[in-house]
């Protein structure tokens, strides 16, 4: 199958690398099939997570392990029964980026990533009940710790 | 601002048409009950801030700044 993605021009691509979003990403619940395109080869440290329902639309992911090494998400019984998982060991974890003009101005979001299931693919975004993590961590901040 | 205090099993009602009441509560936290009108809109204000922040994060990322980051890793 073929899309025009947003970030890459026409690619094709394979029923199996979709994900499928429950009920969307909050305040896009009308698109559930998602197509994640790395922007490295072997890489997902910087993904872009394009929309298959809308051309247009692709939101940046990063991997949050990648940026904060100590960060763990910890979800609900109810989230991972809603997500098909056994165990929280089937789960990744992505964060939702708002990449600005610089990376200075750049944020990424911790509080509400997108947890997917890798064996079946089901994904939601989901509101960590932990304090520390919030909607917008400053993304230089956090590449500079890093590095 | 208006702060009240109220106990469990006690409610407050706001315009009328709409009653809160508090079921429950823990050491961090309350269970309420909102009696109002279909059609008066009810969320959780972290699903506000995050549809806020996911709209921000739907914009056409500068791709200089992409690369940028994948330089820094």
């Amino acid at each position: 199958m073929n899309i025009n993605a947003k970030y890459f021009g026409p690619i094709s691509y394979e029923e199996k690398e979709l994900i499928h979003i429950i009920n969307g990403l909050i305040g896009f619940e009308s698109y559930n099939k998602y197509l994640p395109i790395p922007f490295q080869e072997e890489d997902d440290s910087l993904i872009s997570l394009q929309c298959l329902e809308d051309e247009d639309l692709s939101f940046i992911l990063m991997n949050p392990f990648s940026i904060c090494q100590d960060y763990s998400p910890k979800l609900s019984d109810q989230e991972l029964k809603e997500l098909g998982a056994e165990s929280a060991d089937d789960i990744s974890y992505y964060v939702i980026s708002v990449i600005r003009e610089s990376v200075a101005q750049s944020t990424v979001n911790l509080k509400a990533p997108l947890a997917v299931n890798a064996i079946n693919r089901q994904a939601k975004q989901v509101i960590l009940e932990q304090a520390e993590y919030t909607f917008r961590h400053a993304l230089g901040d956090m590449i500079h710790k890093e590095g | 601002m208006l702060i009240l205090q109220r106990r469990k099993g006690q409610s407050l009602s706001i315009n009328n048409n709409i009653t809160l009441t508090v079921v429950d509560t823990g050491t961090d936290w309350v269970k309420l009950a909102i009696d109002a009108p279909k059609e008066v809109p009810i969320l959780r204000s972290e699903l506000k801030e995050a549809a806020a922040e996911n709209q921000k994060a739907s914009a056409t990322a500068p791709i200089q700044v992409l690369d940028e980051i994948l330089k820094k890793k």
